[in-house]
């Protein structure tokens, strides 16, 4: 552990480019919100866009998101984790730009090329010819989710090769001297949680990049002409296999940073006890099993898969959830923690990270499932365990590192500004939870008019939503210019 | 009660509200009340606070088991198999589904109640999906027709109701999805009429 130095020049580096990361995700969010909010206009029959251009949007807003989600978490834990791992700045740059290119060519293929077959791009939806866009827009948005593959894959190996410099080999870093010990092995204590986390985001990242790839430079091979047309049940499952995990694998990511900033706030450090080492490892196999969750209405599915999948579901993410929330109530517990904007959204994060959790385990129960597939449902708990839970742990640690880096507090308005993104954003999703409810079906461009009640409830949601993080990123970009020069000189 | 949980959306909006509601109100008492409100940091032991915890995650996980063991009676392949099993009797009548971007060929669309009902379908090109949702605007059930398999997705149902039922894709297929609808006439079982094929067309 001899390069991890928090004055050193390597920390400084990737406080320098945790801001970046964060930066460019946060901006890219305020673009897809922008979109996210035409969508919901238009589904209130306020604003009306033409199909082909309702679905450009969405397929551009559901693939910008997740990619400046995962960017945001992999941006701020690289920065988090330097206390306890050391992280190369220069592979990280590298993922950055393959990664941003990525994201470039996607905005190609989706608002210049017309590439209009939603973010799951589910063959062979994306290369029939039967459709609007030219195939050169597929291609371009194929390629694009192969090199933000790539950025996450060259993340995932940096962190996986400096855990197991750190921790002595993989299991270490995982903490299995310890879980095996039923926590008695007090000369091997376990890693710090965000080492767990990300960790078992890693090896997971990994094989989600692997099966993705595959499928993608099949969708290529197919393109080319150089393959029959591929087998659309496997590819349904290979996209869900690389799509739910990519997804998922984004929240647990996210949760490292509330282990990193909660302590800050409320004054007590976070050590991973037994039940979160045990979690986290369950996590790395259990994260592969609930995908079949997005086949249950495939009957030729076997039912085996099925089965998986429900129970899968719920063994998962309930542990992680489970650990997290509750560990950090406890932490919080008559602590006198500090009421400032990251800690306003880490507690509005924690709850909606459980509500969305909910919903999710509901909707992945089959018989539940078998009236709320495919409708608003699946946006809403999506977007609560987004919006509310990984998205808001990136804007804490975001504002946290700023106001560290550039010595600016918090004013009562910016507290202001925390509550309103909270509270818009449960505004906006208990009106898609409602809508499901009400089966209202999921990437409909036109809305029945005893449909549109709900969106034009959400509208101003949305805007209260907007206005709150528009605040917070005033702030943030404002502090950008100290925090960067500071970044190079501060003693962390 | 379980039927209402396990087959209505609102069941599930209930469930989820339900579970939260409870889970809120510890987070709203321990954020705001013992959180910020605690003028100064207390010497409340911590690790005695590690057995809550434990006690919270075993009441959590026991409760999502609960829900989750008792909803496999109402999985729909399940019931599909026992009416399969049950109805080799009394015959069931097959209605055969073709999709096509952006429409639903249906061998029958006149039915009747009581009678269990084998929906197989396929695609024609792309995933499409075929939902039934009843007449008052609810979702009924969902199946998802795949291109290119060797046999159709298919499920057996019984309908209670009679009426009009709205026939919608719930799987994107392109720029005509949200328009891609037809309809069931379901009628209460009078006599042993031969089904017309076909003959009510959108
Ligand atoms: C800023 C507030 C946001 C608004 C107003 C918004 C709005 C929407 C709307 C209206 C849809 C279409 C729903 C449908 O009819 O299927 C949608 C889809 C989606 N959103 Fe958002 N959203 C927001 C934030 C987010 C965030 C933070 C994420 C993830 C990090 C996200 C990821 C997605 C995804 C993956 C889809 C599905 C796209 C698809 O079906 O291909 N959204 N959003
Ligand atoms: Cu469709």
């Amino acid at each position: 552990m001899t390069d991890i130095d928090p004055r050193g020049e390597r920390a400084a580096a990737l406080r320098r480019l945790a801001l970046v990361y964060m930066t460019t995700a946060l901006g890219l969010f305020l673009l897809m919100g922008l979109l996210g909010l035409l969508m919901r206009l238009d589904q209130a029959g306020l604003f009306v866009l033409p199909p082909l251009q309702f679905y450009q949007v969405m397929t551009l807003h559901g693939g910008g998101m997740i990619a400046m989600a995962l960017l945001g978490a992999m941006g701020g834990l690289a920065n988090a984790l330097s206390m306890a791992i050391s992280l190369s700045p220069r592979l990280l740059w590298a993922a950055y730009v393959v990664y941003l290119a990525g994201v470039a060519l996607f905005v190609i293929g989706t608002l210049i090329g017309g590439f209009a077959a939603g973010w799951t791009m589910l063959p062979p939806l994306p290369f029939d010819p039967s459709h609007e866009w030219p195939l050169w827009a597929a291609v371009v948005s194929c390629i694009a989710y192969l090199l933000i593959g790539v950025g996450f894959l060259l993340f995932c190996l940096n962190v996986l090769y400096a855990a197991r410099r750190a921790f002595g080999g993989l299991g270490g870093a995982l903490g299995w001297p310890y879980l095996f010990s039923a926590g008695k092995n007090q000369a091997s204590p376990p890693p710090p949680p965000m080492v767990l986390a990300a960790t078992a985001v890693s090896i997971d990242g990994v094989l989600t990049v692997a099966a993705g790839a595959l499928l993608l430079m099949a969708m290529l091979a197919q393109a080319a002409g150089l393959v029959g047309s591929l087998d659309a049940l496997l590819a349904k499952n290979f996209m869900f296999f690389f799509g739910h995990m990519t997804a998922n694998l984004t929240i647990y990511l996210a949760a490292g940073l509330v282990y990193a900033t909660l302590p800050v706030y409320v004054g007590r450090a976070w050590k991973a006890s037994w039940p979160v080492v045990l979690a986290f490892n369950v996590l790395v196999v259990g994260v592969i099993l609930p995908y079949p969750h997005h086949l249950y209405q495939d009957f030729v599915q076997p039912l085996g898969m099925q089965i998986v999948g429900q129970v899968g579901s719920y063994a998962a993410g309930l542990p992680v959830i489970l650990v997290t929330v509750t560990g950090g109530l406890t932490l919080i517990y008559r602590s006198g923690m500090r009421w400032s904007v990251p800690s306003i959204l880490i507690a509005w994060g924690l709850w909606g990270w459980v509500f969305g959790g909910i919903g999710a385990l509901l909707d992945s129960t089959i018989a539940v499932n078998q009236v709320m597939h495919n409708t608003l449902w699946v946006p809403a708990h999506f977007h609560t365990y987004y919006l509310l839970g990984a998205v808001a742990f990136v804007w804490a640690y975001f504002y946290h590192l700023t106001g560290e880096l550039s010595g600016r507090h918090d004013r009562f308005a910016s507290k202001i500004a925390a509550w309103m993104y909270g509270l818009g954003g449960l505004g906006f999703v208990l009106t898609l939870f409602l809508s499901g409810a009400a089966g209202v079906p999921r990437r409909y461009a036109e809305h029945l008019p005893e449909w549109q009640i709900f969106a034009k409830v959400g509208t101003p949601f949305v805007i209260a939503l907007g206005l709150g993080i528009g605040w917070l990123a005033v702030e943030m970009f404002a502090r950008l210019g100290i925090a960067w020069r500071n970044a190079a000189a501060h003693s962390a | 009660m379980a039927k209402f949980l396990f087959e209505s959306g609102q069941g599930a909006f209930a469930l989820t509200l339900l579970f939260f509601f409870v889970f809120s109100i510890a987070f709203a008492f321990v954020i705001y009340w013992k959180g910020f409100a605690a003028p100064k940091p207390s010497t409340t032991d911590h690790p005695k606070l590690v057995r809550t915890e434990a006690i919270w995650i075993f009441v959590a996980l026991t409760l999502f088991l609960v829900v989750n063991m008792s909803s496999i009676p109402y999985m729909p392949t399940v019931i599909s198999n026992a009416l399969a099993a049950n109805s080799s009797r009394n015959h069931i009548q097959d209605v055969n589904i073709l999709a096509v971007s952006w429409a639903f060929d249906i061998s029958n669309r006149n039915l009747q109640v009581g009678q269990p009902i084998r929906f197989s379908g396929t695609s024609f090109d792309t995933l499409h999906g075929f939902a039934v949702y009843q007449p008052d605007g609810r979702l009924l059930f969902t199946m998802m027709l795949i291109p290119g398999m060797p046999r159709p997705t298919s499920l057996i149902h019984v309908f209670e109701k009679a009426g009009t039922y709205t026939v919608r894709c719930l799987e994107y297929c392109g720029t005509g999805h949200a328009n891609m609808q037809d309809r069931l006439i379901v009628v209460n079982n009078t006599s042993k009429s031969s089904p017309m094929a076909g003959s009510i067309e959108k």
